[in-house]
């Protein structure tokens, strides 16, 4: 190859070969990223209706520091979803303090602070726990994008002597991101 | 002077490595359309009670009558395969084995499916057209744990002769 040195013609192959791979204009996927963030929170039965859960202290055992548990099992679940792009993380809180247990008897004054009241999860990915009669009491924290569902028993701890009758109340979960 | 020709030589290998001597890379700038914008939406809108963590996070983004039109000419006459490869490194995404294409079309070709970094066989035959054309309904989904950005990213499309 008279007049061409070894560089100079792997040069030319090079050029060659990379004009091959640097071919043509070629068709192009812009796949825009549009998965809105959502989060979503069911507690207790599906719709609307706010699931009960109830204990019943015999007359003669009232204060008596053995707890009651209550039948059956509360579902809990959160979910929280977004790309890796804008990734979220939500927070599960409970208002166990602005509707606390009253006495039902329309001349009754009691009442019974949810602080009264725990749960034991049976999974434990919502973790177990107790009412602290705060508004904003911190149950668990979750990063996108993840589904939880746990299921709670509860249990009153029947430490306090109280006006017998029928008490009501209610908690609020909140599921939310800052 | 040794050391420039082994860099050379390097070089060379590494660029007939990313392009196999027996594939030739076939030309699809005759497609009418030559850049598709598609939105990644959540696959499952609605109903998420009872998904598991994949079907939570899938992502799909639809691609309709996408015309491929691919420059066979040189080939007349021989029998060749056509593949198609998605690219391994997709620029939006930390993970493209997270991506999934797969299509259907009007019959030139074959239906079928791929992650990044493969290929798949398109054609198969004795190439009689000096453009070879079909039309494609292509799914794309991808887990959106691995979306960090938007996705952008070429198909290549290859022959091998036979």
């Amino acid at each position: 190859m008279p007049g061409h040195t070894l560089p100079t013609v792997l040069k030319s192959l090079l050029l060659v070969c990379a004009l091959w791979c640097a071919m043509a204009d070629a068709v192009v996927f812009n796949l825009n990223n549009r998965a809105t963030p959502r989060i979503n929170i069911r507690v207790g039965a599906a719709g609307s209706n706010i699931t009960e859960v109830a204990f019943t202290v015999p007359a003669g055992q009232i204060g008596d520091n053995n707890p009651i548990t209550a039948a059956g099992r509360v579902r809990i679940q959160v979910l929280i979803r977004a790309s890796a792009a804008n990734p979220l993380t939500g927070f599960l809180t409970v208002d166990s303090l602005s509707n606390p247990l009253e006495n039902t008897d329309p001349g009754s004054t009691s009442s019974i602070p949810f602080s009264e009241i725990s749960w034991t999860a049976r999974d434990g990915d919502i973790p177990s726990g107790a009412f602290q009669d705060e508004i904003d009491q911190d149950i668990v924290s979750f990063q996108s994008s993840q589904r939880y569902r746990d299921f709670h028993t509860f249990s009153y701890a029947n430490t306090l002597e109280i006006e017998s009758g029928t008490y009501e109340g209610h908690v609020i979960y909140t599921w939310a991101v800052p | 002077m040794g050391g420039s020709v082994k860099q050379y030589w390097l070089l060379l290998t590494a660029l007939i490595a990313c392009n196999p001597l027996h594939a030739e890379r076939l030309d699809d700038s005759l497609s009418t359309q030559q850049q598709f914008d598609v939105d990644l939406v959540w696959k499952e809108q609605h109903g998420t009670e009872n998904l598991d963590t994949r079907e939570l996070n899938a992502l799909i983004a639809r691609a309709r009558r996408v015309e491929i039109r691919l420059n066979t000419a040189p080939y007349i006459g021989q029998r060749g395969r056509i593949f198609i490869t998605l690219p391994l490194n997709i620029r939006g995404t930390a993970d493209s084995s997270a991506l999934r294409m797969s299509w259907t079309t009007n019959g030139r070709f074959s239906n079928g499916s791929l992650t990044a970094g493969n290929r798949v066989k398109l054609f198969e035959g004795e190439i009689t057209e000096r453009v070879m054309t079909d039309v494609f309904d292509i799914t794309f989904e991808i887990d959106a744990r691995q979306v960090y950005n938007n996705l952008r990213f070429e198909p290549v499309y290859d022959i091998e002769l036979y």
